[in-house]
């Protein structure tokens, strides 16, 4: 090949002062060209799974894992049925806090205004947070409800709207407090919340025709009302985002 | 060329216009931006890093909106807020290695973009150290290297030096004359002195408003006849200095040296000497309000 170019080069003038300056065009284009990467969403799942504290991720499994245990001891005990419901039910809405923590870590210590300037943009980094702790919680809901089925010999389907009503309700009050308080510790209004509502849950126990046959519409009901509203605050949160004054407040 | 162009930019909160109907053309070189406390210049900046919507106006780059270019132009932006964000218990390493995946850079170049960075800003000894572990000048130097990690070209600063000793400064200040080749860098300071050794094009901002902006030698021009040198006796140079703006006090035996900013001679002997951006701040924020004392 060398031998080749030489010879066919023998016949052609090259011109040193062009030659000079396409060379110095080509190492200019080197050192300024830029490589563009756009990560896709997988990528972006893997960033915050990789960096963010893993303890928001494991809170609830140990959690739910811990509240099985202790229902699993109480189903020894001869007709406890609405007990059984409501002590889960009570736990799950205090789990709902760790998915309210992480997400409102992002904006301690200032570091939702410089993530506010990145490619990978705040809004994203919430929203990323949000499936990550709603995938956790979600398998964790369901491995409750799958479980308690058995224990119970309800149908998956109750048990699924008892559990997930509470914890769905839970979050439009955390996500309330999220959207409307600039607490300088965040965390213990959310751990305070936490025991309020799961407090309240547990009061379900004086109430045992709320698990009546009958009541499950009602169930039902309250369950869509907190989906609408929680799909609200999350669509609240993203637009104050977007317009930047949530991002620039004070957390701290 | 990159230019970034500021349409009648203006910025409501409930009952304070923080900017009130900016308008700017930037292109290539180091722009210092200038003014007191309140004057609207965070808020300034936060716009233009497409972090707070503007009530009214727009922001150009390149001629394209910067809230339709979205991502696009955060890509080519480095940002550092006045408080600087981080999380504590990160090691610094890895806390900038996060950010690099945030600003989208390939993986391949991110290891060798953070030890560069580290190495630069003197901290790679301690990037294995907790971040709450550093000190103010520290965290300050972390933020400088987060910012230029995507090699932006828009380089925005806020209060860059705040925090740092005097060599610290200067070094940052070599650093940023020789980054900003073929880019523009935005930064804002109280520190006179750092505008005045690195920017292209001095901006003075006030009560929202941009009051006056072009070179050192136009700036100071413009209060040219303005600054005096004289020396007093103790109860003269009191009263002057209650009187007029002072830019310099210094003690000479029993007698004071005084260098004072003002339209009129202060005393018969004042000698009007060549104004410097000092002179010139304290002539646009305190002189030009109808404030003698400062």
């Amino acid at each position: 090949m060398e031998k080749e170019f030489a010879a066919l080069q023998k016949g052609l003038l090259i011109d040193g002062k062009k030659r000079a300056v396409a060379l110095a065009r080509i190492s200019k284009e080197v050192r300024e060209k830029k490589i563009r990467v756009t990560p896709s969403l997988g990528h972006r799942l893997y960033v915050q799974l990789h960096y963010m504290e893993k303890w928001y991720l494991l809170f609830p499994v140990l959690m739910a894992a811990g509240l099985l245990g202790v229902v699993k001891l109480l189903s020894r005990q001869e007709g406890w049925r609405i007990e059984l419901i409501s002590l889960l039910s009570s736990g799950i809405a205090f789990m709902g806090i760790f998915g309210a923590i992480s997400v409102s870590r992002i904006f301690a210590n200032h570091m939702g205004e410089l993530e506010a300037a990145c490619f990978f943009h705040v809004g994203e980094i919430v929203a990323v947070r949000m499936i990550l702790s709603g995938l956790i919680n979600g398998v964790m809901i369901c491995v409750c409800a799958f479980i308690l089925r058995g224990w119970m010999r309800e149908e998956l389907l109750k048990v699924l709207v008892y559990i997930l009503t509470p914890f769905l309700a839970s979050n439009c009050l955390y996500f309330a407090l999220f959207l409307f308080l600039r607490e300088k510790n965040m965390l213990f209004v959310f751990l305070a919340a936490g025991a309020v509502c799961a407090c309240l849950w547990l009061i379900l126990l004086c109430v045992p025709w709320a698990y009546e046959e009958g009541m499950l519409a009602a169930w039902m009901l309250l369950l869509l009302v907190s989906v609408i509203v929680f799909i609200g605050e999350v669509c609240l949160m993203l637009g104050q985002i977007r317009e930047g004054e949530m991002v620039c407040s004070h957390w701290n | 060329m990159l230019t970034l162009e500021l349409n009648h930019l203006r910025k409501e909160f409930k009952n304070k216009v923080a900017v009130s109907g900016l308008s700017l053309k930037m292109e290539e070189g180091v722009y210092g931006l200038l003014g007191a406390n309140g004057a609207g210049k965070t808020t300034l900046l936060r716009m233009l890093c497409d972090i707070l919507k503007p009530t009214s106006g727009s922001v150009l780059c390149n001629g394209a909106q910067i809230r339709e270019m979205g991502g696009e132009y955060r890509r080519m932006l480095g940002y550092l807020p006045q408080e600087f964000g981080y999380y504590p218990d990160m090691k610094a390493e890895r806390y900038l290695r996060y950010l690099a995946e945030l600003k989208a850079l390939p993986p391949e170049l991110i290891g060798d973009k953070t030890e560069e960075l580290l190495r630069m800003v003197e901290l790679y000894e301690v990037r294995n150290k907790k971040i709450k572990t550093f000190s103010g000048g520290m965290l300050r130097r972390l933020g400088i290297a987060q910012a230029m990690l995507n090699d932006p070209e828009i380089l925005i600063l806020d209060e860059p030096t705040a925090g740092l000793d005097p060599k610290e400064r200067i070094r940052f200040r070599n650093i940023i004359s020789s980054f900003s080749r073929n880019r523009i860098v935005l930064l804002s300071t109280h520190i006179v002195s750092d505008v005045e050794y690195i920017a292209d094009r001095i901006l003075l901002m006030k009560q929202g408003e941009l009051i006056r902006q072009g070179t050192l030698g136009q700036i100071t021009e413009g209060i040219r006849g303005c600054v005096w040198e004289c020396v007093a006796q103790g109860a003269q140079a009191e009263e002057l200095n209650e009187r007029y703006a002072v830019s310099n006090l210094r003690n000479c035996g029993d007698k004071v040296s005084l260098r004072i900013v003002a339209e009129e001679k202060p005393m018969q002997e004042a000698l009007c000497v060549e104004p410097n951006l000092e002179d010139a701040y304290l002539y646009y924020f305190t002189v030009k309000e109808g404030v003698g004392a400062y």
